[in-house]
């Protein structure tokens, strides 16, 4: 088995009259760990029900492995699908499970379930074979849909929200699962998620998506030094988003009268959003021409090695903080109190509001 | 103010399941005297009768066996022959009818609207008095009655049909129509419970529709057929009045044959068939249940 490229060519489309995907053009490399992160709604899902083939494109065209197949279904496109609720049938073992797109060729029993046996032991499920879906707990049920998923040969596997019904640390650990699997068998993944945590974890390439659009794609790295515009900085987190207008050349104004220095070629009076990562923001000022801001203590999180301050603006906007707990010792924070945090300049991205164009500072 | 202990109520606690306590027991009173009287003793006194002895004009108390080995006579075999043909042919129909009506209902239908009234058009007719409904089929199918007048006129036939009515015919037609309603909705309901990801699984794994009905729509429908099952079985072997109001007097079954036998008074003799009647529907019950899990759908 070894990966395919997909490619999606303007693809659009409508449930009734809700448009759910806006002409979206996409492509993932063969091999590549692809992920596919937005808010609820914002059409990821569809997306990937497209290329499935369980859902029919309106428009635009749909490509696997170089070939067309907006008119193949599901079982023919070189495609496999890991359902949200692992859809593992129940009146069945996890050996026929596994064996069920075999049986359904009329790959004989034997080789079948040899075939099965193998891909089982290989998602670390061997010796489960003769067990019913009920008597699985979430991450062995996870296995057994990938093994059946893997059993129908695809060059791309598409992953529904995989991660989303496990609990916190067996996420974790079937992520990297996820991550070892697809570089051993060399497939390309495409896994919707919603959290970004898990996109930013697995991805060779992130596709963030809000409202039926592509808003940017990119390395996990680049998406997040380089947010394209404001709901990607926000929705990946990790970031400070604050609004304002531009005033003087080279100044933003806050609505609470503060100014921020930010470099930008827009005109005066222009609604900006400013993005700034949580964790460029400190309480102490390093040098004389940093970027401040006042603001009220909100709610402190002790996160273990981390720590999150949440915070609200004088004139109310709610943003946060993210500082080493070893250094947080030396500042002493307490709730409601009113303190000035700053930043380097350079780090402050501005966006105009309305446009999603990205202009560093 | 020294004294810190709060006014006495009575102890409460927590519900436990299973503690007998009077007023657990008033509770269940009810439904066990129902039971009782209704169920356990009626049965019970049927079953002490079955064998008692009978003198050619009454019965008086005792143990014998021999009603139960006059059920082995050639003539009353073929009565619970009867039976079970006329029973087995009417669920094998209502199965296949039931089954494609459930299977149209939840999955060839995209709004509920239309669901609940095409369901509501499938049952509610059968609201209407099953005795009527029976008698009526006799001016359809009389020898001037519907059917047959159509088709004379018609020109498709000379004389009219006589299988038509007082026949094994007319009676697994008139169960057909009336149980098929009642096959259909447990099926609907255990069909419609099936996780439709399950079949979009089996068509990612390249199931056509006949692979998807038989490998995963039929094995899951399974609880709601075998609960269907039971209902047809039990209302059509323990059914008279549509054997003797269509079936002519030539058609035997046990059911008649009980009737028959207490009106005449034979009650040890009734009592044993209605014994006998009874251990074959247990027997189907429990093979039913052996291979199907109906616990789920409870």
């Amino acid at each position: 088995m070894s990966g395919g490229a997909v490619e999606l060519i303007n693809v659009t489309k409508y449930y009734d009259r809700t448009l759910a995907v806006d002409g979206v053009s996409l492509s993932v490399a063969a091999g590549e760990y692809c992920c596919l992160l937005g808010p609820s709604g914002c059409g990821k899902t569809s997306t990937l029900r497209m290329i499935a083939g369980h859902e029919l494109a309106d428009r635009g065209d749909i490509v696997v492995g170089g070939r067309r197949v907006n008119d193949l279904p599901p079982s023919e496109r070189g495609t496999a699908m890991m359902f949200q609720s692992y859809a593992l049938f129940p009146h069945l073992t996890v050996l026929d499970n596994v064996g069920f797109a075999p049986m359904l060729r009329g790959v004989p029993k034997v080789e079948r379930i040899e075939e099965s046996r193998r891909l089982l032991s290989l998602v670390g499920l061997g010796g489960w074979e003769s067990r019913y879906p009920r008597q699985l707990s979430g991450g062995q049920a996870q296995r057994a849909a990938l093994a059946r998923a893997l059993n129908a040969r695809p060059q791309v596997l598409l992953l529904d929200e995989p991660l989303s019904a496990l609990d916190p640390i067996l996420r974790i650990q079937m992520r990297s699962e996820l991550k070892r699997m697809q570089l051993e068998l060399g497939l390309t993944f495409i896994h919707v998620t919603h959290s970004q945590e898990e996109a930013l974890a697995l991805s060779d390439r992130v596709v963030v998506m809000e409202d039926g659009h592509i808003r940017q794609t990119g390395t996990p790295l680049d998406v997040f030094e380089r947010p394209a515009t404001p709901f990607v900085a926000d929705f990946i987190g990790g970031h400070a988003i604050f609004r304002g207008t531009t005033g003087q050349p080279g100044n933003t104004v806050l609505p609470s009268g503060e100014i921020l220095h930010t470099q930008t070629k827009f005109g005066t009076g222009t609604p900006v959003a400013l993005a700034v990562r949580c964790d460029a923001i400190s309480f102490a000022r390093r040098s004389a021409d940093d970027n401040s801001i006042t603001a009220r203590v909100v709610t402190i999180e002790h996160l273990g090695a981390l720590i999150r301050v949440t915070l609200k603006t004088m004139d109310g906007q709610d943003f946060s903080v993210v500082i080493p707990e070893r250094a947080e010792r030396g500042t002493r924070l307490t709730v409601s109190e009113i303190i000035s945090l700053y930043w380097t300049v350079a780090d402050t991205r501005i966006y105009a509001e309305k446009q999603a164009q990205p202009k560093a500072a | 103010m020294t004294d810190t202990a709060l006014p006495s109520t009575k102890t409460w606690r927590p519900h436990t399941r299973g503690r007998l306590d009077i007023r657990t027991l008033l509770q269940v009173s009810p439904l066990w005297a129902i039971l009782l009287m209704f169920l356990v003793l009626p049965v019970a006194l049927i079953v002490l009768v079955s064998f008692w002895r009978f003198s050619g004009f009454t019965m008086e108390p005792g143990f014998v066996l021999d009603h139960y080995r006059d059920l082995f006579r050639p003539s009353t075999l073929n009565l619970y022959i009867n039976t079970l043909r006329i029973a087995g042919i009417t669920w094998l129909i209502t199965a296949i009818i039931g089954f494609t009506l459930a299977y149209h209902l939840t999955f060839d239908l995209n709004k509920p609207a239309t669901v609940t009234i095409k369901f509501m058009i499938l049952t509610i007719p059968f609201f209407t008095s099953a005795v009527i409904r029976t008698v009526a089929w006799v001016p359809v199918l009389g020898r001037n009655g519907l059917v047959n007048s159509s088709l004379i006129s018609l020109g498709l036939i000379e004389e009219p049909l006589n299988f038509l009515l007082y026949s094994e015919f007319a009676v697994i037609l008139a169960y057909v129509h009336a149980m098929t309603g009642i096959m259909m909705a447990p099926i609907f309901n255990t069909m419609n419970r099936i996780d439709r990801s399950l079949i979009e699984a089996a068509r990612d794994a390249g199931a056509n529709g006949w692979q998807v009905l038989r490998h995963v729509v039929l094995p899951l429908s399974m609880p709601g057929i075998a609960i269907g099952s039971i209902f047809v079985l039990t209302l059509v072997v323990g059914d008279v009045a549509t054997v003797r109001l269509l079936g002519g007097g030539q058609l035997g079954t046990v059911s008649v044959a009980i009737t028959n036998q207490s009106s005449l008074l034979q009650f040890p003799i009734a009592c044993a068939n209605a014994v006998a009647l009874l251990a074959i529907v247990l027997v189907c019950i429990a093979v039913i249940l052996r291979f199907v899990n109906i616990r789920r759908e409870l």
